[in-house]
């Protein structure tokens, strides 16, 4: 491979690029759709807390005191209490159907004899709330109480019969369940660049062969030089991008004063060396899928072969991309422990498996070297094909004609 | 399966050497052969008596399809497909301004490729093979889609060219060009040579058997019944093909006798395109 060439041809293809309108306005779009994407999250947290649904509480059983400040310490300021009449309950009800008035539900408490636990109705105008499982615990602590009390336990006592039992968890393969929304984000990333500049990298390569440029190319560079040039090139071009991609995220998630959780929660966690690894398999990634992509769309003919020649390619990374999903919610799992050893899973699997839990050292360089020889075979494979496919016009050849040329080489 | 078999040519400095055949001849491969992009099965192609090294040599070279970035500026493209032939970035920015304006289209130099008129388009690709001062010219089918006017700039140029000591190497089925200023010819068929040499010595071999009369009388008949010719009838005059130049004599005698009134009689060695038609009809 010849440097000058590599650099030439990669400065060539990034200039191309990044000079066009159409990066630019991609560019801008890009920047505007994150921060109004990372502002999601905080924009919706920031507007339930200011419309906090009413909630009207009948109390008919008059052994259970409850007033609406015990029900406001008891249950959260999610929602605002009230103590209504039993003779209100039918225009409540029509209230609720309407929607009136920010109603949320209505509580009714009806007694059913001095020994036994009272009937509690509760009304919601369609799906279950969330202060329904709240509300019962708190019910369930006050009539335990009454019953107590009625068999002459003393406060004292009440204490003991009412001390909750401690809970522990302890993970002996532990899980860091609050990367989850960080990593997502990455998998994310990584997930789009592949997509996008991996078939950019096609679509210029079949361009490039369909307007006969390749001809006057491949006269004076060597294939494996022009590819790599432009592979190299267009991950520039990403790259170049994706920085705006971050700080458009940064600014769209503290976007909202006072929800810094929301903000915090999109970055928790992503120490420097978790970062450098998600570099690592970023790269070898890209390049693992990109090369393949290359390769397609040296085969075509004509730019509009490119989407269905290139679907195989496609489903291969789509099954990564969920297998990688299944391993943010169960990283622990034997299938996702095998999937992260198989070459095209690795960048996104491993990286869900070391980013929710804690991969040994050993698994993990095993996994790099894995998809690093899998990069440079598929580097050696893909400048192969690119070197028939671009000298090959007309129909778009199977793939056991492309096996044929390449044995015949 | 076999594109070329046994395919044996010299072309020399200062001179154009012109591959002829009809469609799927071998033309293209055999020009692919030698920038090396196909390997030969078996054989080898030389320069100077050593295997050539086309990353040594500068080549130049035309494709048959034209193809340039439609959307990249004219000097952004020539100063890349400069540097890609080696080129320093300052010699081939020099270089790009020289030739257009050698091409008359100075002021294409910041335009889009799609801006420009076809013929223009051609101007750019042809910048694009020169412009390294390439020892060896390969021009695929460089007259192909050309108006006159830019044929005989094409011309001219490749005339320069050889003047210069530059090998050119071309294809092409347009014969009447290839005659006008190329010595050596390599005529292929289905993947064979079937003729090649010098190209004068090549007519002269022929002898002087194309016959060409203008004549107002209709004497397509008197014609007709000589031995050893075949007469074309034409708009305005006969042309015929004889076996052997002596036929011409006795031709000529039977017109003197018969009173025909005589406007041209010339006796020629055929050309290019009649050779180029018998050969491939074999």
């Amino acid at each position: 491979m010849n440097v000058r060439q590599f650099l030439n041809v990669l400065s060539f293809t990034y200039q191309e690029r990044v000079r066009t309108k159409s990066f630019l306005v991609t560019t801008i779009m890009m920047f505007v759709i994150m921060i109004v994407v990372s502002a999601g999250p905080a924009l919706l947290s920031a507007f339930s807390h200011q419309a906090p649904g009413r909630i009207v509480l009948i109390n008919e059983a008059r052994q259970f005191p409850i007033s609406s400040a015990s029900l406001r310490t008891q249950m959260g300021i999610g929602y605002i209490w009230q103590i209504g009449q039993l003779s209100h309950l039918p225009v409540l009800r029509s209230e609720l159907k309407r929607g009136q008035d920010n109603l949320a539900g209505i509580v009714v408490i009806q007694p059913q004899g001095i020994a036994a636990p009272p009937l509690v109705t509760t009304i919601v105008r369609s799906a279950n709330p969330a202060f329904v499982g709240p509300l019962q615990t708190y019910l369930q602590s006050l009539y335990s109480l009454t019953a107590m009390r009625r068999q002459g336990l003393t406060a004292a006592q009440d204490a003991l019969v009412m001390a909750k039992v401690p809970l522990r968890l302890v993970q002996v393969v532990p899980t860091h369940q609050n990367r989850y929304y960080p990593i997502y984000f990455l998998e994310m990333l990584l997930y789009m660049f592949v997509l996008l500049y991996g078939s950019m990298a096609m679509m210029s390569v079949a361009a490039e062969k369909s307007s006969r440029v390749q001809e006057l190319l491949i006269a004076n560079v060597k294939s494996v030089t022009l590819m790599y040039g432009k592979l190299v090139g267009i991950s520039l071009v990403g790259l170049t991008q994706y920085p705006l991609i971050l700080i458009a995220a940064y600014i769209g998630s503290h976007l909202v004063p006072g929800q810094s959780g929301a903000a915090q929660a999109l970055f928790y966690g992503l120490a420097p060396g978790l970062l450098a690894l998600f570099l690592v398999f970023f790269l070898l990634g890209f390049f693992l899928f990109a090369t393949f992509y290359a390769a397609v769309g040296s085969l075509v003919s004509r730019v509009e072969d490119v989407s269905q020649a290139s679907s195989p390619i496609t489903m291969v990374f789509l099954l990564s991309f969920m297998a990688a999903m299944y391993a943010l919610s169960s990283p622990t799992s034997a299938w996702v422990a095998v999937l992260s050893f198989i070459p095209n899973f690795i960048p996104m699997v491993m990286f869900a498996r070391e980013g929710m839990t804690t991969v040994p050292p050993l698994q993990l360089a095993v996994a790099i070297v894995i998809l690093f020889c899998s990069v440079l075979l598929s580097g050696y494979i893909s400048a192969r094909i690119y070197r028939i496919g671009v000298t090959l016009y007309g129909k778009r050849p199977t793939l056991r004609e492309v096996w044929a040329l390449l044995r015949s080489q | 399966m076999l594109a070329v078999d046994d395919v044996t040519f010299t072309a020399k400095p200062g001179q154009a050497l012109a591959l002829l055949g009809g469609n799927g001849a071998g033309k293209t491969t055999t020009i692919r052969m030698i920038l090396g992009l196909f390997a030969p099965d078996a054989g080898s192609i030389e320069w100077n008596g050593q295997p050539l090294d086309q990353r040594r040599v500068r080549i130049g070279y035309l494709p048959e399809e034209r193809g340039l970035y439609q959307k990249s500026r004219v000097s952004h493209q020539l100063i890349y497909f400069g540097r890609l032939q080696g080129m320093s970035q300052s010699a081939a920015r020099k270089e790009t301004v020289t030739w257009l304006e050698r091409f008359g289209v100075r002021d294409a130099l910041q335009r889009r490729v799609e801006e420009l008129s076809k013929g223009n388009q051609q101007k750019i690709q042809l910048i694009a093979t020169l412009m390294s001062d390439p020892q060896i010219v390969i021009l695929d089918e460089p007259f192909s889609g050309l108006d006159p006017v830019n044929s005989d700039l094409l011309k001219g140029i490749l005339m320069d060219l050889i003047a210069s000591g530059k090998t050119v190497v071309f294809s092409s089925h347009q014969m009447d060009h290839v005659e006008s200023f190329c010595e050596q010819i390599c005529l292929l068929k289905r993947g064979r040579i079937i003729l090649q040499g010098n190209l004068r010595e090549i007519k002269r071999g022929y002898g002087r058997t194309s016959l060409l009369i203008k004549t107002d009388q209709d004497v397509t008949a008197l014609l007709a019944a000589q031995p050893g010719a075949s007469v074309t009838r034409q708009a305005n005059g006969y042309e015929i093909k004889l076996d052997s130049e002596e036929r011409a004599q006795a031709i000529l005698q039977t017109l003197v006798e018969e009173r025909v009134p005589v406007v041209k009689f010339e006796l020629a060695e055929p050309s290019l395109h009649d050779i180029f038609i018998e050969r491939m009809g074999e």
